[in-house]
């Protein structure tokens, strides 16, 4: 009888700890059912045992069948969205990657061909996987919580003809080439400020090519508020993927854009505004070269260019969040 | 003329997943563990697997066409399973549509065999 016993824990050992108890109980009795009526009630042979049990067929099978529903870490409602959205990272990534190491080469040459490729191709691959992973992840996120993505109405709502999704009004048509713009932006910036932030200055030339990079950013003050730059763009790269999956401005998800642009503001006025962010070493390179009079101060100079961004920013996240606000309400209207 | 074998048996597979579920209901209007009722429906000229119709007991149950409890005074302790309430209005709706269903098919092919 040890072969049954082998059998019912190959059927249930992958099955909710729940139902596991009552499961193996049924089937015990079941399969000693089984026993009884091709033996009748004398101890059944190892061939009658080994008849019943290839009649009860595949474990694993039987076990699937007990599984209510079939288990995905993507399932089919958002596997193309996944791919979509893997292919344009993956290009993205690639493309960035590639760039951040020319850029990386013309500043400092490496020693050998070996060495370039190496690095390289250590990089590519490094972040390559990094990408891959946090997509996959998040989408099994979604499948966990049953997010279907680009649907309307949720599958149980009762459907009319006035469900019928408007046909998007000219102005309000996002275009796909935009939200994709959008996107390889937010992951080139990524790739930038995780992977190349030193980059960033000003760069010396002398006669044999580039040889010092001055940067903007004093580097370990840089590092520290990374994880604020790194939600920032997170913010900026969901707000592409709904742009995208939606196809056109709602007025919900006109009203995320404006949430999202109110949190990136916040953040970017904290990012912006941390002290000790600047390499003093930029600023005197100024007052060095004689851009700057020695009698001013560079980073009182710098404050007030900085006043000026946060200005323009807000400015320009206010505005793209109120125009498609507006777009949005005035098609609502329109229907 | 040859078919393809294996979309005869998903077709039929497909086709039959909705009867059993009617034959099942059919009898359970009584208690009946899960071996019984196998053999009931054998006896009625239905082939069952066993490994199809457990599962389905199951899954009858959690949607709440089925009551189940077992009966441990007998030498092999046993499930038993019988229709609820909410699954006898069910049934009888079931049946209805099985029948309308039937009548439709046997009319289409016969009058698909006179033109």
């Amino acid at each position: 009888m040890e072969k049954v016993e082998r059998y019912i824990y190959a059927v249930t050992r992958k099955l909710p700890e729940k139902q596991r108890k009552d499961i193996e109980q049924e089937l015990r009795s079941l399969i000693e059912d089984m026993l009884a009526d091709r033996a009748g009630e004398v101890n059944p042979s190892e061939a009658d045992i080994d008849a019943v049990l290839t009649e009860l067929g595949d474990p694993a099978l039987l076990a699937d069948s007990y599984r209510m529903a079939k288990k995905y870490l993507i399932g089919p409602q958002n596997y193309d969205t996944y791919l979509f959205v893997l292919k344009i990272v993956i290009a993205a990534v690639a493309f960035g990657i590639t760039l951040a190491i020319t850029i990386g080469f013309v500043v400092d040459p490496p020693q050998s061909i070996g060495e370039l490729i190496g690095g390289y191709l250590g990089s590519l691959f490094g972040a390559l996987f990094q990408a891959i992973a946090w997509v996959t992840i998040i989408f099994a996120i979604f499948e966990h919580y049953e997010v279907s993505l680009g649907k309307e109405f949720k599958e149980g709502d009762k459907w009319d003809t006035g469900k019928l999704p408007a046909l998007p009004a000219m102005e309000t048509v996002i275009k796909p080439a935009e939200a994709i713009a959008g996107l390889l932006f937010t992951i080139m910036a990524v790739i930038l400020f995780n992977y190349a932030e030193h980059l960033i200055g000003i760069y010396n030339f002398n006669d044999e090519g580039i040889t010092t990079v001055i940067p903007l950013f004093n580097h370990v003050v840089f590092r520290s508020l990374l994880p604020l730059v790194n939600i920032m763009l997170a913010i900026g790269a969901l707000k592409e993927l709904l742009k995208l999956a939606l196809g056109k401005w709602t007025i919900g998800l006109a009203a995320a854009n404006l949430f999202f642009n109110a949190i990136s503001f916040s953040l970017f006025l904290i990012f912006i505004r941390s002290s000790g962010l600047w390499n003093d070493k930029f600023f005197a390179y100024w007052t060095d070269i004689g851009i700057i009079p020695p009698d001013i101060e560079p980073l009182t100079l710098w404050g007030g260019i900085i006043n000026g961004l946060i200005a323009v920013v807000a400015f320009a996240l206010l505005l793209d969040a109120l125009v498609n606000l507006v777009k949005a309400f005035r098609h609502r209207v329109n229907h | 003329m040859s078919y393809n074998k294996e979309l005869l048996n998903s077709l039929v597979l497909e086709m039959r997943r909705g009867a059993i579920i009617l034959a099942v209901m059919s009898r359970l209007d009584r208690s009946e563990y899960g071996y019984s009722l196998v053999q009931i429906l054998e006896n009625n000229g239905l082939t069952v697997e066993p490994g199809t119709l457990y599962p389905l007991l199951r899954r009858l149950e959690k949607q709440g066409l089925l009551e189940s409890s077992w009966d441990t005074s007998e030498s092999r302790p046993r499930k038993y399973y019988r229709v609820s309430t909410q699954g006898k209005e069910l049934y009888k709706r079931l049946l209805e549509e099985w029948k309308i269903l039937s009548a439709s098919i046997d009319g289409l092919t016969e009058s698909g065999k006179e033109s």
